[in-house]
């Protein structure tokens, strides 16, 4: 059977996966840096009397690395919350079509917030706003609201593909959509995660 | 003053929320999409775009949120720094010697681990492994072992650092702190509440599980340097939230790097660097992912929530409740029976933040306090982790026995069911617990009043 659209959407997946899966990881290096400023701040305070100089700043200016970068590897993987009660009672045709239906409802709000995000940035950029204590320029972290939204965008224009395809032949495997996890699937993850097991994660 | 007609789109709102919700819509998109389109109905485009452009970077990096990802953080790490087994074997010793010993001894363990974890579950998948075979070896009955093993998971929700109890302080704007603080005695109270019912069960009928006995003072001191990292966690988190000296998101950099130190000493020891390369990066990966799924939600909620507002909705909401000729004792016990149905269909911390912007104002209008209702409100969220349809905390225990055998090869597999069935004695001391926080609400904010 040709299925030349599902090949094309498994090598979007992939590559938008890698570009996810690499914010992804910034954000959890960014967090071990939070882990090692926060000592460095209690040592020079405690210790020496002489804290970090806007330290608070510094952490609210890095925030948004953890808050909002991997925000489109989270969808990848399904992680965002949802409640599965009715839609996991549906399969085939009906299951896809409602899953299309709520992708297209995200890209759709996403794409609204992606300009208004990026004019929040602009105001920034434009008045040279700064935070209070130290004055470091609040538009870099503001810039990456919108591009990170936009990763979020591409991913879910991805996954609305995917689930057209579905829609359209039920039959074929998915490809580029999150599958739902029954209760012991999501069961297994958690004995996965802390550290037993011998199987693979698969995601 | 707001009008009728305002109210009206506000409860046509949150009709709107609701279905799409039910009908599986991520719980982010339905909120800042309904949040979206409110504002647009009531203010008019300007307003409508000037909120939804800036919410989602103005109530995310608040200073107060910075905790989350250290808490998330340390319940990673504290997976593979090797606390459990010897945590338990030090609760064996010391308070195996009861009625039903070893299950006390779980109780006691699992609150130990809870202190440098905030995740239910995981902690459940843990103490499974370490727990399981030494219970069924010495004869105990696999309901009573599973029971104890999935409900000692729950604590981890209330004794600090937890991150659902971050979460509640942020979406209603109460002290981070303080809200840590208080879930400190109700968790212990918890424990107490399990022990003293695993003590009475057993001494009724004995063949459930018996004392382990035999240790000598010598041996039982002799386990505790086994279990100082978690005092020294505690020590560092209790200490500088109590004295503040410390702000919650230090004292977490803090917890964190004793447990990463911990871990990374454990693997020089062991000669495991490659694979505790493999597991840091996995650890941050996840703790990444969790974060950002909690702050997508923070913010998708928080436009809800300013929707919310401008139709005058949460202010109309309590203003009813208050006008209602019932006692408020019964209105917080109505609304705690429909938390706990809520938390059958729905993970618990979308629970919250989905329903707290209108439940409580109410709550808070009928006088009760804030961080009170905090407390009482995650303990109901965490019993819906044992109870059936979904009861994540079962399928962990099932799972994790499936895949165990004892020294000789025999499968130690707790069938599902046998799991559910072990859960009933711990449900009814939980509803007991919670009956004591509404009895006796200095127990949760004696310890965050003492704070000043």
């Amino acid at each position: 059977m040709n299925d030349a659209f599902g090949r094309g959407l498994a090598v979007a997946d992939r590559l938008l996966g890698s570009v996810e899966n690499g914010l992804n990881f910034a954000a959890g290096a960014l967090i071990f840096a939070l882990m090692l400023l926060g000592v460095v701040q209690i040592v020079l305070r405690t210790v020496f009397s002489a804290p970090i100089f806007g330290y608070i700043d510094i952490v609210e200016v890095s925030m948004v690395g953890f808050a909002v970068l991997s925000i489109a590897f989270v969808q990848r993987v399904g992680g965002h919350v949802r409640m599965e009660l009715l839609i996991s009672r549906l399969t085939g045709r009906w299951l896809w079509l409602v899953e299309a239906a709520g992708a297209a409802l995200a890209a759709f709000i996403v794409a609204v917030l992606i300009p208004y995000s990026y004019r929040h940035f602009e105001r920034a950029f434009d008045f040279g706003d700064s935070t209070i204590d130290i004055e470091i320029a609040t538009w870099p972290a503001k810039l990456v609201v919108p591009v990170a939204l936009a990763v979020l965008l591409v991913r879910l224009l991805v996954q609305l593909a995917g689930f057209a395809r579905l829609v359209a032949r039920p039959e074929l495997a998915p490809v580029a959509v999150p599958i739902i996890k029954d209760v012991a699937a999501q069961a297994r993850d958690e004995i996965l995660l802390s550290g037993g097991g011998a199987e693979r994660r698969a995601e | 003053m707001t009008g009728v007609d305002e109210l009206w789109i506000g409860i046509a709102g949150v009709a709107l929320l609701v279905a799409l919700v039910a009908a599986g819509v991520r719980v982010y998109v339905a909120a800042a999409l309904t949040g979206f389109l409110g504002l647009l109905w009531l203010k008019g485009w300007d307003v409508a775009a000037a909120v939804a452009g800036t919410i989602p970077h103005s109530k995310t990096v608040t200073y107060p949120l910075s905790v989350l990802p250290l808490f998330i953080l340390i319940g990673f790490l504290a997976f593979h720094a090797g606390l459990t087994a010897k945590l338990f074997e030090t609760a064996r010793r010391w308070v195996g010697w009861v009625p039903g010993g070893l299950a006390v001894s779980t109780v006691f363990a699992s609150a130990g681990f809870a202190a440098v974890s905030g995740a239910s579950t995981a902690t459940a998948a843990v103490f499974s492994r370490v727990a399981i075979p030494d219970m069924l070896g010495n004869g105990y009955g696999k309901r009573l072992t599973a029971g104890v093993i999935a409900a000692g998971g729950t604590l981890a929700s209330l004794i600090p650092p937890s991150a659902i109890l971050v979460i509640y302080a942020i979406i209603v704007e109460e002290s981070v702190g303080k809200l840590l603080l208080a879930g400190l005695l109700p968790g212990l109270v918890s424990v107490a509440i399990y022990a003293g019912l695993i003590v009475v069960m057993c001494r009724l009928r004995p063949e459930l599980g018996g004392p382990i006995t035999g240790f000598t003072w010598r041996q039982r001191f002799a386990s505790l340097p086994g279990a100082l990292p978690i005092f020294a966690v505690v020590g560092i988190i209790f200490g500088a939230l109590y004295s503040g000296a410390a702000t919650p998101t230090e004292a977490g950099a803090l917890g964190a790097m004793v447990v990463f130190g911990l871990y990374a000493w454990r693997a020089f020891r062991q000669r495991e660097f490659k694979e505790m390369r493999g597991r840091l990066r996995e650890a941050l990966m996840e703790t990444a992912k969790l974060t950002v799924m909690i702050f997508t939600l923070v913010w998708g909620v928080f436009l809800f929530v300013r929707f919310l507002g401008f139709a005058g909705l949460p202010s109309a909401f309590a203003d009813w409740v208050v006008a209602l000729d019932l006692p408020p004792l019964l209105i917080v016990v109505c609304i705690l029976l429909a938390y706990a149905v809520l938390g059958m269909f729905m993970d618990a911390i979308g629970m919250l933040v989905l329903t707290l912007p209108v439940v409580y104002p109410a709550v808070i209008a009928l006088g009760y306090d804030p961080i009170w209702f905090g407390i009482v409100v995650v303990k109901m969220a965490e019993i819906c982790l044992i109870t059936p349809p979904i009861g994540l905390n079962c399928f962990v225990v099932a799972g994790v026995a499936r895949e165990l055998t004892d020294a000789r090869g025999t499968p130690l597999a707790i069938p599902l069911q046998d799991v559910f069935r072990g859960i009933g004695p711990f449900f009814i001391a939980d509803v007991l617990t919670v009956a004591v926080l509404l009895a006796v609400p200095d127990i949760v904010l004696w310890l965050p009043n003492t704070m000043g």
